[in-house]
């Protein structure tokens, strides 16, 4: 008899027990579910900073001992899989009950996988019973009122959120005083540069290769957009002829092509003069870094500054081995003699818009127990608790943010800013494949300009077409649905939650429909006129 | 049996939207289903039901609701709209056929004749005034004339046939589109805030402007167009309720500002 290899067999064991464990993990969940009646929620999100898991933990603990036949288990897939690893979910039939929408998932269709919840979004949230928000319908609850949860294109509400951000400068505050003797931090662009130059002396004089801000593509695209739209706001407030502010990119791009304005427009050519400044804010070879070597960069005091989104706060400010403060980007102002002629003032930021909603899946097996979580979670109560463990901004009214996230909150006195080069792909590819141009060696506005005025008529059209055929899928995507509300309308006239559906339906529908006809018509006169 | 669940919730959701309805039929739940994109369970019950033509318009619409997937579905689509319309041009569904092929022609076709569609869009609204397919067609017409590239004359007298199409309609969802796509057109093609203006006024007096973007914008445009025709306190009204609504929007404070400039108050910075 032959003889089985001790590979083999030690191959065919580890085969077994992995196959073991796979049928115990699949299989547990319906085994409590027929033998103690406990129901398992099963929920996936990509936002894998530490504040936001703890913040998780602690509430399914909650909300367990609240429903003892209920189990929740979070499910934290990191953001650059996440549409991979969803999709694979959904298409498989077995997703999460609940899933975070956003990073691409079900390309923008939610109606083909997910459940809509508008129906209840009107409603006031149970688990607000008691409270203060008691009487107020779910959708008012949030900040935004829900708006960062709605599918524009379908008017339906695809689920609830428990996340926004805004962005700021995280600094250094030991190196701080360890540059400049003092603890305070430049409130405008000139002090900015200042900074710099005083990190430059301290470097000379200890021979140390600190930067001033960390650099990578995240952190130049947001302090470039940030201190580009200074400049640009007497020409956005000049080009608005629809009174409608701050001034569309799409618009600035049509009044381009149309001769109202070019690279040798002020804005432009200081709007450049001051992107090159900015660059030398930030370390060498920040076009090409991400944003993990750029955290790395600030934990190890390899610079002094770092450009990042709230949610990222617990992991900074718990994982620095200094004390870390918190700042807005400074800007110009506009009694500076450069770049304070084109500026109206300084830039008001928007309300706290949520995003990445937890949406039902339309193959849920409990879509009720999972509609009941998702109000529970985005209660005031359970969202003052978010926030305090993993110091998100509360999403929900009536709740202070903790201390430490105070300089988060948006600053929204101030003037609109103005229009930027970002819409879609093209227009955005050109500007950052031309980015180099503004940093070391070259560091030439110039140049800058010239690029991007040979590439943008073209990069332009092609964007603008691109919108207008996606307005034109987005009109022909609703077009059955409007039908059979209509027909609905029609037979229930007393209905007034069929009646608003449709006139939002109809008013989304008729707004794309004429926006798409005007910038093909707009495009069409101005490809006549062109040399 | 899994796929059964969410199927019965997503009915069980629908069934709130339709309260009039305690036990719906089975065309009644396409309609539901269908509202809410569900292309497939649309099909199935339409696909149930006694052939009626009602449950054949249903499933025609289902069936564009997933013409972009497959284009045997569009023809389909189209082959029963044809069916509906010819049988019976006025009757509900021989009216809704007849807008849904133009639909159909206008944004399927890769070269619509779109005076063709401006013709079915225009014989619509004069033969079945008030009629609430047929009116959806308002808005659209609009749209297709105004933004025609056409010569100034010829521009001139398209807004003058919208807005003499105006007094006839009557669905407020379609007296408010067709006046803001008229609106958005004389500020977009000709910056004409006189004749602008009193569309949108007519829409914000009446409530009529429902989403919360749109009201934003809206009250924005008038605020502002009421402010260049010299209407002083027009402007404010409008202003003012705009922060009263938006009191945390980004341009709140830009709002504050111009009403200060206004009043002749100084502005704060």
């Amino acid at each position: 008899m032959r003889k089985i290899p001790l590979r083999a067999i030690l191959l065919l064991v580890l085969l077994a027990i992995g196959f073991g464990l796979s049928a115990w993990r699949i299989a547990s969940p319906w085994w409590n579910e027929k033998q103690h009646g406990i129901t398992t929620i099963r929920f996936s999100h990509w936002q894998l900073e530490p504040g936001v898991r703890r913040a998780y933990e602690a509430i399914i603990a909650d909300y367990e001992a609240l429903h003892p036949e209920i189990r929740v288990k979070q499910i934290a897939i990191p953001g650059r899989i996440y549409r991979q690893w969803g999709s694979t979910q959904l298409v498989g039939g077995q997703p999460p009950d609940l899933m975070q929408i956003g990073l691409g998932l079900s390309r923008g269709f939610f109606f083909d996988d997910f459940v809509p919840i508008t129906s209840y979004v009107d409603e006031p949230n149970p688990y607000n019973a008691g409270g203060p928000l008691a009487d107020t319908p779910w959708r008012n609850t949030f900040h935004d009122g829900m708006f960062g949860s709605m599918d524009p294109k379908t008017m339906e509400y695809f689920g609830a959120s428990q996340f926004s951000s805004t962005v700021r400068i995280f600094c250094n505050q030991d190196m701080l005083k360890k540059v400049t003797g003092k603890d305070t931090f430049p409130e405008n662009f000139a002090d900015f540069l200042k900074l710099r130059d005083q990190l430059q002396a301290y470097n000379a004089e200890h021979n140390t290769p600190i930067s001033l801000i960390a650099g990578s593509k995240f952190s130049a695209m947001i302090l470039f957009r940030n201190l580009f739209s200074t400049q640009t706001q007497k020409i956005g407030s000049r080009l608005n002829h629809l009174n409608d502010f701050p001034l569309k990119g799409e618009y600035f791009y049509l009044a381009y092509l149309d001769g109202d304005w070019d690279m040798s427009d002020p804005s432009m050519q200081q709007g450049a003069r001051l992107l090159t400044e900015a660059s030398t804010l930030m370390s060498s070879g920040f076009a090409q870094a991400e944003g993990d070597q750029a955290h790395l960069r600030f934990v190890q005091s390899h610079a002094m500054l770092m450009v990042l989104g709230s949610l990222q706060a617990t992991g900074i400010i718990e994982g620095s081995p200094f004390e870390v403060s918190v700042h807005r980007i400074p800007q110009p102002q506009t009694d500076d003699p450069e770049y304070g002629p084109q500026m109206r003032g300084p830039i008001a930021e928007t309300d706290l818009i949520t995003y990445g909603a937890l949406g039902i899946t339309r193959s849920s097996r409990h879509p009720e127990q999972a509609l009941d979580f998702l109000r529970y979670l985005t209660s005031q109560e359970v969202c003052r608790k978010f926030s305090q463990i993993s110091r998100n901004l509360p999403t929900t009214i009536g709740i202070e943010p903790a201390e430490e996230m105070k300089p988060f909150l948006p600053e929204m006195r101030g003037f609109p800013p103005g229009p930027i080069f970002t819409t879609i792909s093209e227009v955005i590819t050109l500007v950052e494949q031309n980015r180099h141009l503004l940093a070391a060696p070259v560091s030439s506005p110039e140049q800058y300009l010239a690029a991007l005025e040979a590439g943008l008529p073209k990069a332009m059209i092609t964007d603008l077409q691109r919108i207008v055929r996606s307005r034109y899928s987005a009109v022909r995507l609703v077009e059955a649905s409007i039908g059979a509300s209509a027909h609905l309308a029609a037979d229930h006239h007393e209905d007034a939650v069929i009646r608003t559906k449709l006139a939002g339906q109809l008013g989304a529908q008729n707004d794309i429909e004429a926006s798409a006809y005007y910038t093909r018509l707009r495009l069409k006169r101005a490809d006549r006129t062109a040399p | 049996m899994r796929t059964a669940y969410p199927i019965l919730f997503s009915l069980a959701l629908c069934g709130t939207m339709v309260a009039a309805a305690s036990s719906p039929s089975t065309a009644q739940s396409g309609w539901v289903a269908l509202a809410r994109m569900n292309a497939d369970t649309a099909k199935a019950d339409f696909s149930a039901t006694t052939s009626t033509r009602e449950s054949r318009l249903g499933h025609a619409l289902a069936l564009l609701s997933g013409a972009e997937k497959t284009a045997t579905n569009l023809q389909n689509c189209r082959r029963e709209l044809i069916d509906l319309r010819d049988e019976d041009s006025s009757d509900d569904y021989g009216i809704a056929a007849t807008y849904y092929l133009a639909r159909i022609a206008q944004h399927y076709e890769k070269e619509p004749d779109i005076a063709a569609i401006i013709s079915t869009y225009r014989d619509l609204l004069s033969r079945h005034p008030g009629h609430p397919v047929a009116e959806l067609a308002a808005p659209k017409f609009a749209i297709l004339l105004l933004y025609a590239d056409v010569a100034s004359d010829e521009q001139d007298a398209r807004f003058n046939e919208i807005e003499a199409l105006l007094p006839s309609l009557k669905h407020p969802h379609n007296q408010r589109d067709t006046r803001l796509v008229l609106a958005d057109a004389f500020l977009r093609l000709r910056r004409n805030q006189e004749r602008a203006y009193p569309l949108i006024n007519y829409c914000l007096d009446r409530g009529l402007i429902l989403r919360s973007t749109r009201l934003n914008q809206y009250l924005l445009q008038a605020a502002e167009a009421a402010r260049m025709l010299g209407l002083r306190s027009e402007a404010l009204r409008h202003y003012e309720r705009y922060i009263e609504t938006f009191p945390h929007d980004d341009k709140t404070d830009e709002v504050r500002r111009l009403v200060q400039r206004l009043n002749g108050e100084p502005e704060h910075a």
